[in-house]
């Protein structure tokens, strides 16, 4: 990730800025390899949401995405992995294993976030962020 | 001399969603009513499986399916509160569907909300440029021969659009008209009054799609609406409250920070129980519009933004008239009507002719400095039914008489003298 602490927001906030809009887009216009990840994000993002949908409080959503995290991550090359050619393969296992903790990582980070943001202070559901549960990102079949 | 000249002459504008009607020298039309039909189909399932013995009752039968049947709102209100109406809309995508619901529908348009006599009217029709000249005759056959008019003109509704500045400007029949009807989207240039019918472009993303994906938003949302009315809901919310923002991720955020500002109530009454409901309206507000700006995020067909195919349009015209046609683009049609939706489109398009320039002048080492293109959308206050309008201010000069196909010229030659339209020169 090129992007410094020293700016306010990060990319995991910029997903979660983003991605509401972002989510309605199929074709993206990638500049840098930030694009890239942020296109993961949001997909993670989407993916998160569906796990979310029908957790009628925060305790149950809590839940569901500690259940999230616990499924394996795949990383390109990999079966499951849904954007094939848009990231290089890891050339090697170790590698491989590197990018995975990475993902693992900032998966976990836009969780926390997106919990903050899907539910309301007093722990019930936000329909205005629970609605994109609905969507296909870039019409991908998640599991 | 004609008596018919001298009274007013009747001007319909047959849409896809809402037909304007009324007459010539008015400032408004008399009526804006859906272009709906709602027929009566009970009678001529009764009389199917009768014998040839009461053969009285199968003729009335269909007399009466011919005369039971409405229009408009109240064909909407009868096929709600009972199951022996069905709706059929006769013109689909700007073109006429269904010939024989159409004349049912001049007919009540005529007698039953113009309450004139047809044979003391000349009337002026429209239609869109993309009209089959079959059509046209079809058209003529009906008019000449089921309502015996004395005179008819079709005229083609983006030139009708570019007339309706006429009063409120100076006489400009130069420009590009964007037609957002409910059914159709067209992008038609014209210069000095006459269509360049090869760079018509058309839109498969109209009116209806904004409906569809506002219906399609609030069903995501799990909105309290009854399923059989969410149709007709997200239609009046879209006309209602919907409107065009310049950011969408900017608008996402206002409508978080400030929700007693942005998120609408909708009120109503389910049909079938009449037990009222209410449900939020918020996102779709600025989404429904944006897909004429961004059409990706409604279908995966047609991506080309609007703005850009007015610039591909006006790209593809002969190179004389570009500027002339960037300097007057002219909205027409009800789904323009969303707030700013001019200061969008003319914002993006100015956006791509720049570039366009800078591309230019770049490529050309910065020797030679080419003019700014002036692009202007022009918005009007009877943009809503600015092609009835225009029809209305044709049809009051005295020229319009003259253009008019007659009577006697239809019985001369038949239905073929309404095959051409003198605005596509050389055509046809």
């Amino acid at each position: 990730m090129d992007t410094p602490d020293t700016y306010r927001t990060d990319i995991v906030d910029e997903a979660i800025t983003f991605f509401r809009a972002n989510v309605f887009f199929r074709n993206f216009d990638i500049k840098s390899s930030a694009d890239k990840l942020l296109i993961y994000l949001t997909m993670y993002i989407n993916v998160a949401l569906k796990r979310l949908e029908g957790c009628r409080t925060l305790a149950e959503g809590t839940k569901a995405i500690i259940n999230l995290g616990l499924e394996k991550v795949p990383v390109p090359g990999e079966s499951g992995f849904p954007f094939p050619g848009l990231f290089p393969l890891p050339q090697s296992q170790q590698e491989a294993e590197l990018l995975r903790n990475y993902l693992k990582q900032i998966r976990e980070e836009t969780s926390g976030r997106l919990l903050s943001v899907a539910y309301r202070p007093n722990g019930t559901p936000n329909k205005w962020w629970l609605a994109f549960a609905k969507r296909k990102f870039m019409n991908i079949i998640v599991p | 001399m004609d008596p018919a000249t001298s009274r007013p002459a009747v001007v319909i504008d047959n849409g896809t969603g809402y037909t304007k009607m009324g007459f010539a020298g008015n400032v408004e039309p008399c009526f804006i009513v859906p272009t709906v039909v709602a027929v009566n189909e009970s009678f001529l399932n009764q009389s199917r499986g009768s014998s040839k013995a009461n053969w009285l009752a199968q003729h009335s039968a269909g007399v009466m399916a011919d005369l039971d049947f409405f229009i408009g709102e109240e064909a909407l209100a009868r096929s709600r509160s009972s199951n022996n109406y069905n709706l059929s809309y006769p013109i689909r995508h700007g073109q006429v569907d269904n010939w024989d619901a159409m004349e049912r529908f001049w007919q009540q348009c005529i007698f039953n909300y113009l309450r004139c006599d047809p044979e003391d009217h000349y009337f002026l029709l429209t239609e869109s440029p993309l009209t089959a000249p079959e059509n046209r005759e079809y058209t003529g056959e009906i008019m000449f021969e089921t309502f015996n008019v004395p005179g008819l003109y079709i005229a083609v509704n983006s030139v009708l659009a570019l007339a309706a500045g006429y009063t409120t400007s100076k006489c400009e029949m130069t420009g590009v008209v964007v037609d957002v009807g409910d059914g159709a989207t067209h992008v038609v240039p014209v210069a000095d009054g006459y269509v360049i019918g090869s760079s018509i472009k058309s839109v498969p993303i109209a009116g209806k799609d904004v409906t569809l994906f506002v219906q399609q938003l609030m069903r995501e949302r799990g909105e309290n609406v009854p399923p059989e009315d969410s149709f007709e809901v997200a239609r009046k919310v879209k006309e209602t409250y919907c409107y065009t923002c310049s950011d969408i991720v900017k608008e996402f955020n206002k409508h978080d920070k400030e929700p007693a500002k942005y998120i609408k109530q909708w009120r109503g009454i389910k049909p079938k129980t009449g037990a009222p409901y209410s449900c939020d309206i918020g996102y779709e507000r600025f989404l429904g519009p944006e897909v004429f700006f961004s059409p990706e995020i409604y279908s995966s067909e047609f991506t080309t933004p609007l703005p850009a195919v007015i610039d591909k349009c006006i790209q593809s015209a002969p190179i004389d008239t570009r500027r002339a046609l960037y300097k007057n683009i002219v909205l027409s049609g009800g789904s323009t009507m969303f707030k700013d939706f001019h200061r969008r489109l003319q914002r993006d398009l100015k956006k791509i002719v720049d570039a366009r320039v800078l591309a230019s002048e770049a490529r050309l080492g910065g020797e030679v400095k080419s003019q700014p293109v002036e692009v202007n959308v022009v918005s009007h206050p009877v943009q809503r039914f600015a092609v009835w309008f225009g029809g209305s201010v044709l049809a009051s000069t005295p020229e319009f008489f003259a253009a008019c196909h007659t009577k006697a010229e239809y019985e001369e030659y038949g239905a073929s003298i309404c095959r051409t339209n003198p605005v596509f020169k050389g055509m046809y």
